[in-house]
Order: C-alpha cells, then sequence, then structure tokens
C-alpha cells in the first residue's frame, strides 16, 4: 500500500472528482479517475440495494452493496454498460482485457447506519465507534491477473507503476476507499438534507477498507516460490541493513520510541474475538512495553538497533519480533524504500527444469535445503491429516480431513514437505536426471522446487503443510502483511478478516510523509 | 476471450485429469499457451494428448505407440535435443516443448473445448455440505 502511495506522490498522479451517478436510493454508478505519468485508471464502482439476508462474506454469495471493476484508461458510456451487465455478478460475469480487476464490498451494516444516522443529524460519530470496526465496507475479494477475463500479468508488468505484483489491486482498494466515503455522506445528504455534515477529516481519515480473506489465497505462496523469495529477501535485506546501522542520532532514537509507542498504541486497540489471536495480542502489548522499558539500555550500544533486535529474539515472542522489526524499518527510508523495486520477479524465466544433472546432486540439494522436510515422519498420522483440494462447486481451494472426508486422491501439490521426502527416498542410484524424471515424472513438480531453492533461499515455508495442527491464517497473514495490512483478525483458522489504507491520507492529502500506518501521535 | 491465465488453468488441470503428473501438466500448460501465442490451437493440439493418455498407466514410456508427444517431448527437452522425426501424438505439443513453432499471430479462444472442461472437471472434489460448513472462504 505505501509503495503505491509513495510513487503516486513522487509522481504527481491527479485524481479527478468522482463522475457520480447515484440516486437517492443509494443505487447506480460512478467513475473514480486518477491519472499517472504513463497510464489512466478508472475504478467504475457499482453502488445496490440488496436484501439483507444476501448479504455474505463466504465466497459462496450471490450479492454484494457495491461491485468494482478497474478499467485501463478512462471508460466510455459503452464500456460503462458493458461493465453494468457484468461487474454486479462478479464470477458469473465476465470483464475484459481493457480491465485490470474485479472486486466487491460489503457494509459493516451496524457502522454503516450510525454513521449515516449521525452525519445526517449534523452530528459526528464517535472515534470510539469507529475505531473498534476500522472500515465501513469490507471487501470479500478483489481479482486481478487474468480472472474472469481481466488482462493478464503479464500484459501489464511492464509498466513502471505495475511493475510489484499487487499494485492494481492495491489502488482498486485506496479508490474504493474514496468511493465508500463519498457514498456513506451522499446517503447522509439524502437522510439529513440540509442539517447533513461531511464526515469530520480526521476521523475520514481513521477509517480504512476492510477485507474478508479466506483459503483462496493461502495457496499463493506455495505456488509462486520465487516471487515469495524476492518479498522475504527484501524484508531481510531492510532488517540487516538497520542493525548494521552505527551512529544513531538522538532526534532518530526519538523517532524510533515513537514508533514502538504508536505500534503499542495499535495492538492495544487491536480487537479480535479469536481465541488463538486474543492471548497473543495480550502478550503483543505486554512484549512491547518490555521492549520499551528496554530502550534506553540500548543507547549506548554501537549497533544500538542490532541490540535492540538481539534482545527481542531473545526475550520476546514471535508477534513481538516481528512488530520490532517493522518499527524498526520506519525511521530509515533512505535505506529501505527502494528494496520494494525489488519485490518482483519474471517467474517464467525460471520455469524450465535443468536437467543436466544427476540424481546425485539433486540428493545432495535435498540435504541442504530441505532438512527440516526430512526430518518428519509421514507415516504419523498427525502429520498427514489434512489435504488441500479444489471443490468443485465454487472452484476454490479448501482443506479438507484425510482420514474423514473423501477426495484425497485429488490433492493439489502442496505437500511440498512430504514430496520432497518422498522424492528423497526414491533417489537410490546416482543416475542422470533426465532419465530419472523421464521414468518418475510424479516428482517432477517437486524437482523444479528443489532447484528453485538452489537460487531462491527463502522461497519455501518450512513447515509440514498436511500437519494436524496448521494455520491456514498464518499463511494469509505472512501474503496479507507484505501488502501492509493491519487489524489482522482470524474469524476461524482458516479465514481472517484485516483493514487496509487504515489512516492512510486521501487524495487531497497525500505528501511525501508516508508513515501513517499506525497512525500519528497524538500532541 | 480467455486470457493466458486462464488457458494455462484449463490446460493444466485437463492435463492432471487424464492422468497425467502435475509437473507434466505445467509443461503441457506452457506449450498449449506457447501454441495459442504462436497463433495455433493450442487445445485442438492438447485434446489427443488427452485421450490417449486416458485410463493408461503413467509414465506413457516409448513402448506405447504411437509415442506421447507430451512425454517424449519432455524428455527431449530436457536432455537439449530436437525432434527426431517420430511418429507422436500431438507432433504440435512435441514442438511446443523441444522443436519450433511456425509464428503466427497470437489467438486466444472465446471458450475451452468441452472435452478439456470435461477432463479439467476431474481435478474437482464434489462439494459436500461437511466441507463447505467447515468454512472455507
Amino acid at each position: 500500500m505505501r509503495v503505491l502511495l509513495r510513487r503516486i506522490v513522487a509522481e504527481n498522479w491527479k485524481f479527478e472528482a468522482p463522475d457520480w451517478h447515484v440516486d437517492d436510493a443509494g443505487v447506480g454508478h460512478a467513475v473514480y479517475t486518477v491519472h499517472g505519468p504513463d497510464h489512466t485508471y478508472s475504478l467504475v464502482a457499482f453502488a445496490h440495494d440488496i436484501p439483507a439476508d444476501m448479504r455474505s462474506d463466504r465466497v459462496i454469495a450471490e450479492a454484494w452493496d457495491t461491485t468494482f471493476s478497474l478499467h485501463d484508461g478512462i471508460p466510455t458510456a459503452d464500456d460503462i454498460e458493458r461493465l453494468r451487465a457484468n461487474v454486479p455478478f462478479q464470477e458469473a460475469g465476465r470483464i475484459s482485457k481493457k480491465e485490470l480487476t474485479l472486486s466487491r464490498a460489503n457494509r459493516s451494516v451496524r457502522l454503516w447506519n450510525y454513521v449515516v444516522d449521525c452525519l445526517s443529524r449534523g452530528e459526528q460519530p464517535e472515534e470510539e465507534e469507529l475505531y473498534a470496526v476500522g472500515y465501513l465496507m469490507r471487501t470479500t475479494a478483489v481479482y486481478g491477473s487474468g480472472k474472469f477475463g481481466a488482462a493478464d500479468r503479464c500484459d501489464i508488468s511492464d509498466r513502471n507503476a505495475l511493475r510489484n505484483p499487487f499494485q492494481v489491486e492495491m489502488l482498486t482498494v485506496y479508490l474504493i476507499r474514496n468511493f465508500v466515503m463519498d457514498l456513506v455522506e451522499h446517503m447522509a445528504r439524502v437522510q439529513g438534507g440540509e442539517s447533513a455534515v461531511p464526515l469530520e477529516p480526521a476521523l475520514r481519515r481513521c477509517l480504512g477498507i476492510g477485507n474478508s480473506t479466506g483459503l483462496g489465497m493461502a495457496p499463493f505462496l506455495v505456488n509462486h516460490p520465487a516471487l515469495l523469495n524476492t518479498w522475504v529477501l527484501a524484508r531481510e535485506t531492510a532488517l540487516a541493513r538497520v542493525r548494521a546501522v552505527r551512529d544513531v542520532p538522538t532526534a532518530v532514537f526519538d523517532e524510533m520510541l515513537g514508533h514502538l509507542q504508536l505500534c503499542l498504541r495499535n495492538a492495544e486497540n487491536w480487537n479480535s474475538q479469536h481465541e488463538i489471536q486474543k492471548p497473543k495480542v495480550v502478550e503483543l502489548c505486554a512484549g512491547i512495553s518490555d521492549v520499551l522499558n528496554k530502550f534506553n539500555d540500548i543507547r549506548g550500544e554501537t549497533q544500538p538497533w542490532n541490540a535492540l533486535f538481539r534482545w527481542t529474539e531473545q526475550n520476546a515472542c514471535e508477534d513481538v519480533q516481528e512488530q520490532v522489526v517493522s518499527a524498526l524499518l520506519e525511521p530509515y527510508p533512505e535505506l529501505v524504500d527502494e528494496l520494494s523495486s525489488c519485490m518482483f520477479i519474471d517467474e517464467t524465466a525460471h520455469f524450465k527444469l535443468d536437467a543436466s544433472g544427476s540424481t546425485g546432486l539433486l540428493k545432495s540439494q535435498i540435504e541442504q535445503s530441505y532438512d527440516w522436510a526430512l526430518k518428519i515422519d509421514y507415516a504419523l498420522p498427525k502429520e498427514h491429516a489434512r489435504f488441500w483440494y479444489v471443490s468443485e462447486a465454487k472452484l476454490e481451494p479448501r482443506l479438507g480431513e484425510r482420514a474423514e472426508e473423501q477426495g484425497a486422491e485429488l490433492e493439489q501439490p502442496l505437500a511440498i514437505a512430504r514430496d520432497v521426502a518422498a522424492l528423497y527416498v526414491s533417489l537410490q542410484d546416482d543416475q542422470p536426471l533426465a532419465d530419472f524424471l523421464r521414468n518418475n515424472p510424479r516428482y517432477r513438480h517437486i524437482i523444479r522446487r528443489v532447484q528453485l531453492s538452489q537460487k531462491f533461499p527463502y522461497s519455501e515455508i518450512r513447515d509440514n503443510l498436511l500437519e494436524a495442527n496448521v494455520l491456514p491464517i498464518d499463511m494469509l497473514r505472512c501474503k496479507l502483511s507484505f501488502f501492509g495490512a493491519t487489524k489482522f483478525d482470524p474469524r476461524s483458522d482458516r479465514w481472517v478478516r484485516i483493514c487496509m489504507f487504515k489512516n492512510a491520507p486521501f487524495p487531497h492529502e497525500l505528501t511525501e510523509s508516508d508513515n501513517w500506518s499506525y497512525g500519528v501521535l497524538p500532541c | 476471450m480467455l486470457t493466458r491465465s486462464e488457458i494455462f488453468a484449463y490446460a493444466k488441470k485437463a492435463t492432471r485429469g487424464a492422468g497425467f503428473s502435475w509437473g507434466m501438466a505445467e509443461e503441457a500448460a506452457n506449450a498449449t499457451v506457447a501454441l495459442f501465442a504462436a497463433g495455433h490451437d493450442g487445445f485442438e493440439a492438447l485434446i489427443p494428448i488427452l485421450q490417449n493418455a486416458d485410463g493408461k498407466a503413467q509414465p506413457l514410456l516409448s513402448k506405447n505407440t504411437p509415442i506421447c508427444g507430451l512425454t517424449l517431448g519432455t524428455y527431449l527437452s530436457d536432455c537439449g535435443k530436437s525432434p527426431t522425426g517420430e511418429k507422436v501424438v500431438s507432433p504440435e505439443i512435441l514442438n511446443a516443448l523441444c522443436g519450433t513453432l511456425d509464428l503466427g499471430i497470437q489467438s486466444f479462444p472465446h471458450d475451452a473445448a468441452q472435452i478439456v472442461k470435461d477432463f479439467a472437471q476431474r481435478t474437482y472434489v464434489p462439494d459436500s455440505e461437511e466441507s463447505r460448513l467447515r468454512g472455507a472462504g
């Protein structure tokens, strides 16, 4: 998210006033156009009036409060009519190569009604009410990359602004946020007439766009090993650069302290009802407090951030460690920001297997990179308790219980650890790899991965994704955190709500400072 | 019109559905996309591969006649070799994998052939109320 907004500021993108066609019942469409230096993009937003019993976050839903498509350029009247006939139906409709994304969002009903009510009476909503939810609408899918007819990723990845994956999706959500704010104020004006007021800028700013994400996103990290490597490598490089800093002026110490305090406030305002997440948030708050108490002790160290990192690593839980790492990067945009330009890769260039070697070489590669996978005893029921499959009804990834459900023979190739271990056992005699591949095509996908892992050290999730207690939400969280999402709120072991662009500046508020992720400290 | 990623997904699933391994399915999907990108009908080229493999034990080695173009093409590609002129099922797929393609203008189809969809369908697990209740996405 911040990569996108930094670019928008640096390149001085121009946002047009919305082309607004929403009626008093809240039904219609609006177009939000933004001009970059080389390309223009338009969010085409449709607002609907749906019965309450049709509102669902599940992928099986068939109607939504709002539906969207990001159009490549400025849509003609014909484009808008074409989209009106398709976008409201989402997966059942069809968009074209002139579109980059397809998305939809539902209201947070209680907060939506409350805000419309307040504004229509000329009053501002209570900040605590807004904070508790964090958004007026949440998206339940943002499809791109050739889905449902949209432009393929390779058609747009040569554009500077879109080279990093998911930048069109981020732009879509950013423009959706603008639309949602305009829509809530529109409905307040309809209800309250002249007594209605707009939302105060500070309150507006603290609202983001929610997002419900389910299992469908989890296999992405496994299916894109080379890309995962670039993301993690960028993050590890950023951390290494900051840990190496020797001279830290007092002002930077104070800034870092401020960031950690914001992290603490963010954690204190982190509402989750989930049994897994609740104790983690408590532990996170306590852990950040400990870090703050420790903070003055590290001021005298030669590499103070390295000392802080080491101390946290030894004394705090993983959530605190990750939070501290995120905070450490904040005061150093000059060391860190440029790394975002390394967070993409042409995966097709790394598709071809190198079969010129021998199985002996492959075996040593496995020993070197997959020792973690070879340690697991896959004969134990708990180590292969789950299986990943694609459901016929919605063509969506699901996770099944091997012992209880049908369909394990149709397992998706996500059992990386188990398959590597099976491959390793089958590598008895040293022979040309091409011959082994010809006689054992079932290992072809996993051999491709082993070879990728030699070039890309961070390409694998080093865990058993079939294990009885595997938490898909951890995979979702990993991906979403690279988007810059906050307020991670699991709703089960396999779907999660988050908030995007919370505290982010609106187009007229964009400045070069982009430290908005955790809000600003009260004066 | 189908997108590149949709063609890839259909071809990969259909090849898997016909009994090939996931790794071979990836090779077939790449070849199918390459054929469409070069102006050929990639699905028409893939269908005989699927029909020939259907019901047979993998791997489809040279004792099966004629030779599977996907199996031979992948092997030759692995060895860095070109086609040897043998009679194969789907010379188009073979050439896409290890030979040369006549380059035409990229033309993506409006939809996948029903038979490709039917093979792809075999990779899906029928929905059960139990799996829905477990809460997917």
